[in-house]
């Protein structure tokens, strides 16, 4: 859960960030510097989850839920990117 | 007037409304190729040929149609849906006509403003405008949220107590355009008209002209009748006539109810059959409205009071 | 192996055991879980009869919401008829949405989970029968008399969404509107109380070795939609909370005069409103998925990924609240992260849409009744989510929002998504609780005919909306050419209609109730609901090696049946059930069930009384109420968290598990926190709306002076919480008198009770006026949130002490005690956080 919980952090700081500077150029500054850390760390989730779990091979079920969270933080990164879309076109 | 047909969001008669409508024609058509997909889809699962149906009964289908697909398309939408929303909300330069609009329950209240910002002119329930070029509304509620809309023209804006919400509208050639509140606001909620017409730039200037120069011409000897009862029955309590003693400001500006369309905020048109049905007994046509009925008067004194408003031109 | 408590995963091997158990256990297990009959019925708290009442009462709602829908069609079908005057119209098309999203929806959801879930986890009864008691009786009891209002011509009449100011006192003197705020916020605590419990039960109650990854798609679906309801209910209850306020004390939360703001109620309003959309989708895509597979006679395709989408959708589902809100004139930058949150949150739907069509593609289906209704959601759901995506685009909601487009979306999503696999989940598990199925020709008929009618209705109203019609209108003018559109809607809602009567009359003529010798798996499923039962569910408890048992092991039912697996008996001579672990579903502990009570009835009864009471102004018959409901409460409880002669017993195979455990792993601990939660959310949004109205208005603060009242404000609460963690470790300590820990918490609470007193008069002194500004509105507001905490405290206090001095308190650790101990705690570090927010935010002057 823990990529979909970046997304989260992500989304209510960019909503914060947005309507605490209305139309200020100040706002889409610091959108854009929240989703470059929010991406990294995504990022890194994803890239700790996909990395191949050698120490119990027989788990299937941490196996699981690894791949699940791989596939979250995936789909958080995509949701992220999703959410900068604004910062840059408006 | 408001007609459905064709539908006015698909037949726009300004830039911001068709820019929206060349959305929705795009959107109609991302949603039939989608739906065709999904369908063919489900059609295959259900009734297609086995080497079809194991094909699509797997993992990848789900990656591809459920994820890539989708991404696809909604990047795609996405982009182009935030920069038309650019687009429609460049800064606004300040030098447009303005005019500010207040939501009331349940009509509008209209007032033209000056470069200062100052209301110079004053009426209800109809915007006239200058065909080709952008004019600023200022959108305001003086009770509850109401919602304003002129289709043809452009999106809605809320009109939020305690906020003051800008919008654009532009007509390109004259016409004549029917708008409603969008928002729920209680009661007779559905009978809440606008209409907005549009004039060639020179023909709006006279008319601007004419307003703001107004005298007020001697009655008409057959509206003199109803100029006395006019203050006599307790109009003038809730209702404004400029350059006259009726100074109320509760209900919607008089001073040029005889040019206007429409009556009863865009639901009846303007004649003198319906003004005296309005006067009489306004409960009938929409009710819980916030004009006491008139039973009272008499034909002959309907009469005289709907001669003398249709002079105020 | 690795394991998650401890428990050694070799165990499992055991089951199924050699032996059949004797039948004389069958005998004690009837006897033990036997319903009271007669009038005494009422009192019943088994999931098995509760599931079904909960069930019929949320179908009944669904039914007169039906027929207001009717006659709001009848109305609209030409221009200007008088069928339903304005002010009727309006009362019609709020109750409508109200029933069909508070009475219906959700708790429709809420009432097959609590129907299947035991069942489906091999579970014998929720952990928490008497919640689900007593959330029932409250909510079929406030429904009712909520329902009510309407034939008195006092039904709310500002729209299921009560914007303020039009439901403000100026503008709605009348008490229809708090009839919506008491009646609905009432049943939302309903509703809170049945998501802790399915969402322990869940987690806790599984059969042992069903795993996170076995089990069933409902109960991964009810998971996520129990913790959605934690975290987006309390928006609303808040918000009905301030509204209530605004009405009954003139404090001015949403009046922008006084530096309130109406937009506020929409944020709270919408971050409940959007993900109840979710909320209600969820459980029926859980469903569905369920059904699909068995259906289709096949494993589910992408089960991974349809688990990966509930939970984005439940996720993103909270970044997309503002949607409703395009229109409002908010800042440009804030609408484009809504909109593009509200297109990311359709590819989970993708998902699941692809995932059910690929494995209908590998299965074979036939085309039974319920196949049918899945299919037909499934394309209605599509429709739905398509024409989402088009309001996602904030330029044309611009256009379409608040007109018929809109209402033809919504019950595209809502039919589509609910309500169709609603009815394809009656046919598919009716076989469970009624001794004869469902005609399958009548079936088809019916389904028919709900499909075409609603697809009659809908699809020509975007065209109505596309044409210019708004929503919410009860009557519009000729010439607008917007009659042939709304004749077919019209045409098409008693199309619809029909179909429904037609199902009604199929039930009268086949339900016959029964748990025992019921009609069966009509339909093929391979989860464990399908087993033979009772009314304590299954007699023993399987061990789960797959996602689908009874199809894996066909044995599997006469193994149950013979008392092969887990607890083939009552180990105690009580009604008992399996506690296991969260993840790997490892057996933890034996937990005894409370049997039937009338507590809880009398509860919802009282609590119901005091709400509705307050609402017709009957303030001293209400107050009378409120004592009564706490002692019902309290009553049921005290036969709660008492332990048993035996400290271990024999779970079946020799496995031994004790009764009763405390601490984080016990049932009792993890509702609390569920609860704690809850308080959380309802304070994290007063917060945000303190600081959104400030971010309005300004203009209208003042910085509070006195800011060092907060020190020994906040030093008191210090105390109180020092005082609960010393009370802990005395409790564990052994030789200390009985009465030693437990006066550590009553003296915890004196010091809460001096906070909140000293917070208080620091305010009186400062003479901050809570009717002239939203500041001092909203310091009060959070004052009395912290109040009616502290009031909860104080009682808990009194109940620990009454537990005390009859010895019920066991040591060295106590489940009451750790509940009112976390709850002290939360409420102290509330409490500091509120002194110091409301003291040191607008600034210090």
């Amino acid at each position: 859960m823990s990529g979909l919980l970046i997304w989260a952090a992500h989304f209510f700081a960019l909503y914060m960030v947005a309507s605490l500077f209305p139309g200020a150029a100040l706002a889409n500054g610091l959108a854009f510097a929240v989703t470059v850390v929010s991406l990294a760390v995504a990022g890194w989730l994803l890239w700790v989850t996909t990395r191949p779990v050698e120490a119990e091979p027989n788990d299937v079920l941490k196996r699981w839920i690894t791949t699940l969270a791989a596939a979250g933080n995936a789909l958080a990164f995509v949701a992220i990117v999703y959410q900068t879309v604004p910062t840059v076109l408006l | 007037m408001f007609s459905g047909w064709p539908p006015p969001i698909l037949d726009p008669a300004g830039p911001y409304a068709s820019a929206i409508s060349t959305l929705s024609w795009i959107l109609f058509a991302m949603a039939a190729l989608v739906l065709a997909v999904v369908l063919a889809a489900l059609y295959v699962a259900l009734f297609g040929r086995l080497e079809l149906q194991r094909k699509l009964g797997g993992k990848r289908v789900i990656w591809f149609g459920g994820i890539a697909f989708p991404l696809v398309v909604l990047t795609g939408l996405l982009i182009y849906g935030l920069s038309l929303t650019r687009h429609l909300t460049d800064p606004i330069t300040g030098d447009e006509l303005r005019v500010r609009i207040t939501g009331e329950m349940w009509w509008w209240r209209v007032a033209y403003l000056d470069n200062e910002g100052r209301e110079v002119v004053h009426d209800a329930n109809e915007l006239h405008i200058p065909a080709g070029r952008p004019i600023v509304l200022e959108l305001q509620s003086a009770d509850v949220i109401h919602s304003f809309w002129v289709p043809r023209l452009s999106g809605k804006l809320d009109m939020v107590p305690g906020r003051r919400n800008l919008m654009r509208i532009q007509a390109d050639r004259p016409g004549v355009f029917g708008g409603q509140c969008a928002e729920y606001c209680g009661g007779p909620h559905a009978l809440m008209g606008f209409t907005v017409i549009a004039h060639e730039p020179g023909a709006f200037q006279r008319l601007m002209q004419s307003r703001l120069n107004r005298r007020r011409a001697p009655a008409p000897p057959a509206a003199v009748a109803g100029a006395q009862l006019f203050e006599a029955a307790g109009c003038a309590a809730c209702h404004r006539i400029a350059g006259t003693r009726a100074n109320g400001l509760a209900g919607p500006d008089l001073t040029h109810v005889g040019s206007r369309r429409t009556l009863g905020a865009g639901i009846l048109p303007n004649n003198r059959g319906t003004m005296m049905g309005w006067i009489g007994n306004s409960q009938a046509i929409k009710p819980n409205n916030r004009m006491p009925p008139y039973t009272l008067l008499s034909s002959d004194q309907l009469t005289a009071l709907a001669t003398y408003l249709e002079a105020q031109k | 192996m690795t394991s998650e408590t401890g428990f050694d995963p070799r165990l499992l091997e055991r089951f199924p055991t050699a032996e059949a158990r004797p039948d004389s256990e069958v005998d004690d297990l009837n006897r033990i879980w036997a319903a009271p009959r007669g009038w005494r019925m009422v009192t019943i708290v088994n999931n098995n009869y509760v599931g079904i009442w909960y069930v019929a009462a949320a179908f009944l709602f669904f039914l007169l919401a039906g027929v207001l829908a009717l006659a709001i069609r009848t109305q609209l079908a030409l221009p200007l008829l008088g069928v339903l005057p304005q002010e009727t119209y309006n009362q019609f098309f709020t109750m409508h949405g109200t029933l069909m999203m508070f009475l219906f929806a959700v708790p429709i959801m809420e009432a097959i989970g609590v129907l299947l879930l035991p069942q489906m986890l091999a579970a014998r009864d929720l952990p928490f029968p008497r919640l689900s008691a007593y959330a029932f009786w409250a909510y079929f009891i406030g429904g009712l008399c909520f329902f009510a209002s309407i034939f008195v011509g006092l039904a709310p009449n500002g729209g299921w969404f009560m914007y303020p100011p039009l439901t403000s006192m100026t503008y709605s003197p009348g008490i229809n509107a708090d009839f919506w705020l008491l009646g609905i916020g009432f049943i939302e605590i309903s509703a809170i109380a049945g998501a802790i419990e399915i969402l322990v039960g869940i987690l806790k109650t599984r059969a042992p070795g069903m795993t996170l990854a076995r089990m069933p798609l409902f109960a991964w679906a009810m998971l996520v939609f129990a913790g959605m309801i934690l975290i987006a209910f309390p928006a609303v209850i808040l918000g009905t909370l301030l509204l209530e306020l605004e009405r009954a004390l003139n404090w001015p939360f949403f009046d922008s005069t006084r530096g309130g703001d109406p937009l506020l109620w929409q944020h709270l309003f919408w971050f409940f409103g959007h993900p109840e959309v979710y909320i209600i989708f969820l459980p029926a895509a859980g469903l569905v998925s369920m059904m699909v597979s068995s259906l289709a006679k096949t494993e589910l395709v992408g089960y991974q990924l349809i688990v990966l989408a509930f939970l984005a959708t439940g996720f993103i589902s909270f970044g997309v609240w503002a949607h409703h809100m395009f229109t409002t004139g908010m800042p440009m930058l804030s609408v484009g992260f809504f909109s593009a949150a509200s297109m990311a949150v359709s590819i989970p739907a993708g998902i699941q849409v692809f995932s059910w069509i690929a494995t209908l593609a590998i299965g074979k289906p036939v085309f039974n009744t319920p196949t049918l209704f899945v299919i037909g959601g499934l394309v209605t759901f599509v429709i739905g989510g398509l024409t989402g995506v088009m309001v996602a685009m904030v330029p044309f909601d611009w256009q379409v929002h608040d007109t018929h487009f809109i209402v033809a979306h919504l019950h595209y999503v809502l039919i589509g998504g609910a309500v169709f696999p609603v009815f394809a989940a009656f046919y598919y598990w009716f076989g469970m609780t009624s001794r004869r199925a469902l005609s399958e020709r009548l079936g088809k008929w019916i389904f028919w005919l709900m499909f075409a009618g609603m697809h009659l209705t809908f699809l020509p109203m975007h065209l109505t909306g596309l044409m210019g019609m708004p929503r919410r209108v009860y009557t519009y003018l000729p010439g607008m050419d917007w009659e042939w559109t709304n004749l077919l809607s019209t045409a098409g809602a008693f199309t619809l209609a029909a179909g429904v009567a037609l199902f009604l009359f199929d039930i009268a003529r086949r339900f016959r109730f029964t748990v025992e010798d019921d009609a069966g798996n009509v339909y093929g499923g391979g989860t464990l609901e399908w087993l033979p039962t009772g009314l304590y569910s299954s007699r023993s408890i399987p061990v789960v090696r797959s996602r689908s048992p009874l199809w894996d092991n066909p044995a599997l039912s006469g193994e149950v049946e013979q008392g092969r697996h887990f607890l083939p008996n009552s180990a105690t001579g009580l009604r008992e059930t399996l506690i296991t672990s969260p993840i790997r579903a490892e057996p933890q502990y034996l937990q005894i069930m409370m049997g039937p009570s009338v507590w809880p009835l009398l509860g919802a009864v009282f609590t119901a009384g005091f709400f509705l009471l307050l609402t017709v102004q009957a303030y001293t018959p209400a107050i009378i109420c409120l004592p009564l409901a706490i002692l019902a409460i309290l009553r049921w409880l005290w036969d709660t968290d008492r332990p048993v002669q035996q400290a271990q017993v024999d779970v079946g195979a020799g496995v031994m598990l004790p009764t009763y455990v405390t601490g984080p792993s016990s049932h009792g601990w993890w509702a609390i926190v569920c609860v704690l939660v809850v308080a959380f959310m309802i304070f994290l949004m007063a917060v945000f709306g303190y600081l959104f109205v400030y971010g309005i208005h300004p203009e209208y603060w003042v910085s509070p002076g006195g800011q060092w009242w907060a020190l020994p404000i906040v030093a008191s609460w210090a105390a109180s919480a020092v005082l609960v963690l010393y009370g802990w470790r005395l409790l564990g300590r052994d030789g200390s008198s009985t009465w030693s820990p437990t006066a550590a918490i009553l003296f915890a609470c004196g010091f809460a009770v001096t906070a909140i007193a000293a917070d208080w008069f620091s305010w009186r002194a400062q003479g901050l006026d809570p009717e002239l500004t939203a500041q001092g509105a909203f310091s009060h507001a959070l004052l009395a949130l912290q109040a009616q905490l502290v009031a909860v405290v104080v009682l808990m206090g009194g109940y620990l002490a009454a537990r005390t001095a009859r010895g019920l308190v066991t040591r060295p650790s106590n489940t009451t005690f750790d509940v009112v101990s976390l709850f002290l705690l939360y409420t102290a570090a509330q409490g500091s956080a509120m002194a110091l927010l409301l003291r040191f935010f607008p600034g210090i002057g």
